[in-house]
């Protein structure tokens, strides 16, 4: 019998999130509905505080909706246990944020394997990050700490470590956002060719309409809601 | 390269953030050091006082001392007939010793030396080899031949205290001047303390001053052949066997009995001592047809018209029908005083009163019978034997304790009687009469007579002493080694003590080593996010955090360890050198224990760990996305708008009026030890005070004050950000003041208040103590003296350290203290000598203890008139006595430091033998202390006077205090730079924190000034919550203990130390902000 692959890597259905404020609640997310499919690359735009990191927290298991549900490759996240979770954000997605968030105790190589410390398959990790990091441009800084690289650099090395696991989904959110005009295209040029050459999909949160222009897909979450742009 | 792991990355975490981490390890380290250290201590000092026990016991177990009463050394023998090994015989007497050729006046001199008489028994008990000596040859213990500056081979001049079989105070004692016998001796040997050196059977730490000479040659030198008073048993004897070859083995002369033939009348029982003990008394009587009688010598006999003087008289059953109020005289009494049957005659005599005055009473008898002379020839040879008295040719030889009329002496009729009859009694009356006349605390009989059909002197002996317990005599070998060690258990704990004042500086440490560790949480919570985000479950976030803590706590556990060894030799050697006082000079070595290092490091770590533990919880059970995004310089509780509040105040209030109750009633109520109300109370009023401060923090805000919005305000809502953080500042700061400003005030100016009689020195100028008792208090021009009896035992003052089991004892006169005022509380309450002179129902004997300080830390009781404790003590006969501590002098430090106080009627009946008087309270009238001290000494020097003035004996006690004090007030600068290192931290924190807000205030406009008043208000602020917290807390849970003392804290010093105390704290807050301090705005503006 051949197995079934579901349709959609990701499905998010009427999700809604919503925060206390001084004033009662404040709905960030009011009923989002989103397809992603395995390779496909999506770019979210929006006003600052429309609800767009706390779209990809959801999507990436660090945030629980308050309605809704998250179907991951048929499966709705709903019923993970926190480690269920932890192992979810940990093998299937990984984060690039704005900031890179490297250990600074630890150098580039180092930081690149920390998520193989709490996976399950760890065999040929190291071959696999010394691969990519000299696939980024960062062989020859193996050994360095973060405070020697540029931030360009830093945010490679935060993409590489993002990929060591082999996710399927790569969530990024505004990672150009602490870079410069150069090294945003750059970046971008990186996630979109890693996007082709691994397979893996790609949704990232950014401010810039040209970076999000040169991805699949473009939605724009508006008043909580998300609005596929043509 | 290594292979990753989660200790690898724990581990470079540690490396990493090695700055923020030596802070936590540091306070993990001083923490355990502190806690470690002091345990030493304790261990140390518990064990040289151990060590002390033993060495000074010279390998004794057990000890049966006769003291002012003397045992036959074939006694000793006895009890070790056929047996393994026999107790030892010593001879201990008291002397004053100086170098040889030495004038008394002039010269050192050492008082209560011990001489101790001994034998090859007592140094078979010390494993020692027994020295090769020769009469007059003497080996001294290392503090005599410091004292004197004696060498093996030089010479020293001794005066013996004369020991005398009666009790000097008895009526009829020998009267001798001489109280003292001088004698030269030549140091053989200086025998170390280990060596026996330290022999001593007081429970002490300090060594006595000792001689040791052959044990025959004091006997003969000072007539007291073949007796001693002290037998000593080694670890091969238990009590049990002790006892009952005591039992066994005691005979009638070994304690001075001695049953005389008289000429065809049977055996007469009689004492060495004179008078008969009661036990001996009530057993001999058992005898078929024993009959008792007193004889004594009365003043006079008189008639209206005749008297004659000095006569014997004796009670005893002479004549069946003979009434109480009746008497039989001698032919040669009725001749004299020219009386007949039916009349009436007159009896003076001297009664000894407690106070050792001599009062005459006199007696109305109307004469029943006349008795032949030719009668008497027996009855002189049945009176008792009176040393100076039987064994002299003339009256005018008479050599007796009480004062005598020397023209009396002189009378030539009782002259010739004398010469003619001897002791032959002119008077007779009732047993009952007599003992109501001339019965005294000495005894109440002279002899018991048996019936000649007793023939065998063995068989009578046996019947008496079968109805004579050995320990009703004092026959009784003390476990003195197990009391000893039982004494050392019981002892001050000086780890726990150090522990007690290291409280606040311990909390400190681990709440300075908690914050920094909560401060590298909050530094690296965008590392936790990541990791979570990376997949990382919370569980093994925490893992790899409280690993790296771990080892943290580990290291610095470990290193506390060492560095708590450290502390404790650093103690040690202030407490043999700067300190030395704290524990009166004694030599504490060094003694570790592993489980102390171990327990040391389990206090030192535990809690760090566990609160670090916890903050790690709560910060890994966070969201990735808040880790990643929050701002950690704002309290995560705080509500987005503050909420008005009284809580904080209700709180504060609540707080205070509990501290204030609790003090008002540890006033009232009095309790023996306020140490430990002064601890909860303070550490209640700084928990709920700091409590208070976050509390209002947590709610102050713009809320209603937008219209008086100002720089100020706008500081005040800086500190908002964090009440927690705040409030730690403020709670290490207060710690330390109050702990700093509580030593400063107990400090005492003794002296301010010495002249007054409500002091410690009872208004008394001069104390003395001599070694030889006298009879009655020297006067000289210009001093006159209170004197004291005294009981030597334990010193239950702060001067030692081992808990005194008997406690010296000093016979005061209540009604002369009361005339005097002396020592009395300034509160008006009743005299509390009124409270020695109540009888106590179940026949306990009213006791007060020297001071305040001598019951919390000496004997560790309650005194109360009502709810006293009981102390059981042995009387002269080693019966088993109650003591009642029916109150204590209500000073905290009095010359009677590490004393008990007794009437001196009561004195006198538990302890007749305990002649004399052996301290003295003298107050000047136009004469300098110097020249008074000059002149006591030089005259009382021959009994070993030694004179202070009360403030000097009182400062001597106070050194111990003193020492204390200064051991604690640097715990308390500790706690002090502990305090403001914190602040400094926190500050250095905040600052950090809030360099961007900082840039961008200057961008908005914001001069250098404004920013100055802004942080000098934050730091102001701070200062004085901690300052107000501290020396509040302080002046409160001092207060009950400032006000009993009736003495005023040194004021002037107590604002100098908070101010210095609030000084070190803002130069510690503005060296942060100095080294905090931003280079560039912009590289600020540009990082915010």
């Amino acid at each position: 019998m051949t197995e079934q692959h579901p349709p959609f890597l990701m499905e998010l259905k009427s999700l809604t999130r919503s925060y206390a404020g001084t004033a009662g609640d404040i709905d960030v997310l009011k009923g989002v509905d989103l397809k992603i499919q395995a390779g496909e690359s999506i770019a979210i735009v929006g006003p600052s505080g429309c609800g767009k990191s706390t779209l990809l927290n959801c999507m990436g298991g660090l945030d629980r909706p308050d309605s809704g549900e998250i179907l991951f490759k048929g499966q709705s996240l709903s019923g993970y246990s926190a480690k269920e979770l932890a192992r979810f954000r940990n093998k299937e997605v990984a984060f690039v944020l704005q900031q890179h968030h490297l250990l600074p105790q630890c150098t580039v190589l180092e930081n690149v394997l920390i998520p193989t410390l709490v996976a399950r398959e760890r065999g040929g990790a190291y071959e696999r990050a010394l691969a990519l990091l000299e696939e980024v441009g960062l062989g020859e800084r193996l050994h360095h700490r973060p405070q020697e690289l540029s931030g360009g650099e830093c945010q490679r090395v935060a993409v590489v470590r993002a990929l060591i696991n082999r996710p399927g989904l790569l969530l990024a959110d505004e990672p150009t956002g602490s870079l410069n005009e150069e090294n945003a295209f750059m970046l971008v040029d990186l996630l979109l060719h890693l996007n082709r050459e691994q397979g893996m999909a790609l949704v990232m949160v950014t401010h810039s309409l040209a970076l999000a222009e040169r991805l699949s897909r473009l939605c724009r979450l508006h008043d909580g809601k998300l609005e596929e742009q043509p | 390269m290594r292979k990753l792991s989660i200790p690898w990355v724990a581990w470079r975490g540690l490396c990493y953030h090695w700055r923020i981490h030596s802070g936590v390890f540091l306070g993990i380290l001083l923490s355990t050091a502190i806690v470690t250290g002091a345990l030493i201590l304790g261990d140390s000092a518990r064990h040289t006082l151990h060590s002390i026990a033993l060495s000074r016991l010279a390998g004794a177990s057990y000890a049966c001392y006769y003291p002012n009463r003397y045992l036959k050394d074939g006694l000793a023998e006895k009890l070790g007939h056929e047996l393994h090994s026999t107790p030892a015989a010593v001879l201990r007497l008291q002397a004053m010793a100086l170098p040889s050729g030495g004038d008394s006046a002039t010269q050192t001199r050492v008082n209560r030396v011990q001489v101790l008489g001994v034998d090859e028994s007592f140094w078979l008990i010390t494993g020692m080899e027994p020295p090769r000596w020769k009469p007059q040859e003497a080996l001294i213990n290392e503090r005599l031949a410091r004292a004197l500056s004696l060498k093996e081979g030089d010479r020293l001049a001794l005066r013996i205290v004369k020991p005398s079989l009666m009790a000097l105070d008895a009526p009829l004692s020998p009267g001798s001047d001489e109280t003292a016998t001088r004698v030269q001796l030549k140091v053989r040997g200086i025998i170390a303390d280990e060596e026996g050196g330290r022999f001593n059977l007081s429970n002490e730490q300090r060594s006595p001053y000792n001689i040791f000479v052959p044990r025959h040659w004091l006997q003969d030198l000072v007539d007291l052949e073949e007796k001693s008073n002290l037998f000593l048993a080694g670890e091969d004897w238990d009590e049990a066997l002790l006892r009952r070859r005591m039992a066994e083995q005691w005979r009638l002369q070994d304690v001075g009995l001695t049953l005389r033939p008289i000429t065809g009348r049977g055996f007469q029982l009689e004492s060495d001592r004179i008078f008969l003990e009661e036990e001996v008394v009530t057993a001999a009587l058992s005898v078929d047809g024993a009959r008792a009688s007193l004889a004594y010598l009365v003043n006079s006999i008189s008639t209206e018209e005749y008297s004659t003087p000095y006569s014997f008289a004796l009670a005893n059953d002479v004549q069946a029908d003979l009434k109480d109020d009746e008497a039989v005289v001698n032919e040669w009494l009725a001749e004299k005083l020219h009386i007949q049957i039916g009349d009436s005659i007159t009896v003076r005599w001297f009664v000894v009163t407690p106070a050792n005055e001599f009062v005459e009473h006199s007696r109305l008898f109307q004469v029943k019978t006349i008795r032949p002379m030719a009668e008497l020839e027996k009855e002189r040879d049945a009176m008792p034997l009176f040393p100076g008295l039987s064994d002299v040719e003339s009256c005018t030889d008479w050599d007796v304790g009480m004062p005598m009329d020397e023209e009396a002496l002189k009378d030539k009729d009782n002259e010739a009687y004398w010469d003619e009859w001897r002791q032959t009694p002119k008077l007779w009356v009732t047993l009952p009469a007599g003992l109501e006349m001339w019965g005294s605390r000495f005894g109440s009989y002279t002899t018991v007579r048996f019936p000649p059909e007793y023939e065998d002197e063995q068989v009578l002996e046996e019947e008496i002493r079968s109805k004579i317990f050995p320990e009703a005599l004092g026959l009784r070998f003390m476990p003195v080694r197990e009391e000893a060690l039982q004494s050392v258990a019981e002892a001050l704990d000086l780890g726990y003590l150090f522990l007690g004042m290291s409280f606040f500086l311990i909390i400190s440490a681990l709440l300075l080593s908690v914050l920094l560790f909560k401060f590298s949480l909050q530094q690296r919570a965008g590392e936790m996010g990541t990791l979570l985000a990376l997949g990382f479950p919370g569980s093994r976030l925490l893992g790899l955090f409280a690993l790296e803590a771990l080892i943290l706590a580990l290291a610095g556990g470990g290193a506390g360890m060492l560095a708590g060894t450290g502390y404790a030799r650093l103690l040690l050697l202030g407490l043999s050198r700067a300190w030395a006082g704290a524990v009166a000079g004694t030599e504490i070595l060094f003694y570790l224990k592993p489980l102390t290092l171990f327990t040391g490091w389990l206090a030192g770590t535990g809690l760090p760990l566990l609160a670090v533990f916890r903050i790690l919880q709560r910060q890994c059970s966070l969201q990735a996305g808040e880790l990643l995004h929050r701002d950690f310089s704002q309290e995560r509780s705080l509500p987005a708008a503050p909420v008005k509040s009284q809580k904080g105040w209700i709180l504060a209030l609540i707080g205070l009026l509990t501290g204030l109750t609790v003090m008002g009633t540890v006033f009232i109520l009095e309790p023996p030890s306020m140490a430990p109300w002064f601890f909860i109370t303070g550490t209640w009023l700084l928990t709920v005070g700091i409590f208070s401060w976050r509390h209002f923090l947590k709610h102050y805000g713009l809320a209603d004050k937008t219209a008086s919005f100002s720089l100020k305000h706008l500081a005040l809502l800086q500190l908002t950000r964090r009440p927690g953080r705040n409030a730690a500042a403020v709670a290490l700061l207060a710690c330390g003041i109050f702990l700093a400003l509580s030593v400063i005030s107990m400090q005492e100016d003794l002296q301010k208040h010495a002249a007054e009689r409500w002091s410690g020195t009872g208004g008394f100028e001069l104390f003395g103590e001599s070694t030889a008792a006298l009879s009655e208090a020297p006067l000289y021009a210009g001093i006159t003296a209170q004197p004291l009896r005294y009981r030597q035992g334990d010193d239950a003052g702060c001067l030692n350290l081992n808990r005194a089991a008997s406690p010296h004892i000093y016979g005061v006169d209540p009604e002369l203290m009361k005339k005097a005022g002396a020592f009395d509380s300034k509160r008006g309450e009743e005299n509390i000598w009124t409270l020695l002179q109540q009888p106590l129902a179940d026949g306990a004997i009213p006791a007060l203890v020297g001071d305040r300080d001598t019951v919390l830390w000496g004997l560790n009781a309650r005194a109360h008139p009502v709810k006293g404790d009981t102390l059981l003590y042995n009387d002269e006969s080693g019966n088993e006595i109650m003591l009642r501590l029916v109150g204590a002098l209500p000073m905290r430090l009095s010359v009677f430091q590490g004393s008990l106080l007794l009437s001196l009627e009561n004195f006198t009946s538990l302890f007749p033998s305990e002649s004399g008087f052996r301290a003295f309270l003298f107050d000047l009238d136009g004469i300098e202390s110097e020249e008074a001290i000059r002149l006591l000494q030089q005259k009382e020097g021959k009994a070993g006077m030694h004179v202070e003035t009360s403030l000097q004996r009182l400062e001597a006690f106070y050194t111990v205090e003193r020492a204390y004090l200064h051991m604690f007030l640097l715990l308390g600068a500790l706690g002090v730079t502990l305090g403001a290192l914190g602040l400094g931290v926190i500050t250095a924190r905040s600052r950090i924190e809030r360099r961007g807000e900082w840039a961008m205030l200057q961008a908005l406009g914001f001069r250098q000034r404004d920013l100055a008043l802004l942080l000098t208000v934050e730091l102001v602020m701070i200062l004085l919550v901690a300052g107000l917290l501290g020396g509040g807390a302080s002046l409160i849970a001092l207060l009950p203990s400032l006000l009993l003392s009736s003495t005023l804290p040194p004021v002037s010093q107590q604002f100098l130390g908070f101010l210095l105390m609030l000084c070190s704290g803002a130069l510690s807050s503005v060296a942060a902000l100095a080294l905090t301090r931003s280079r560039s705005v912009l590289d600020d503006l540009r990082r915010e």
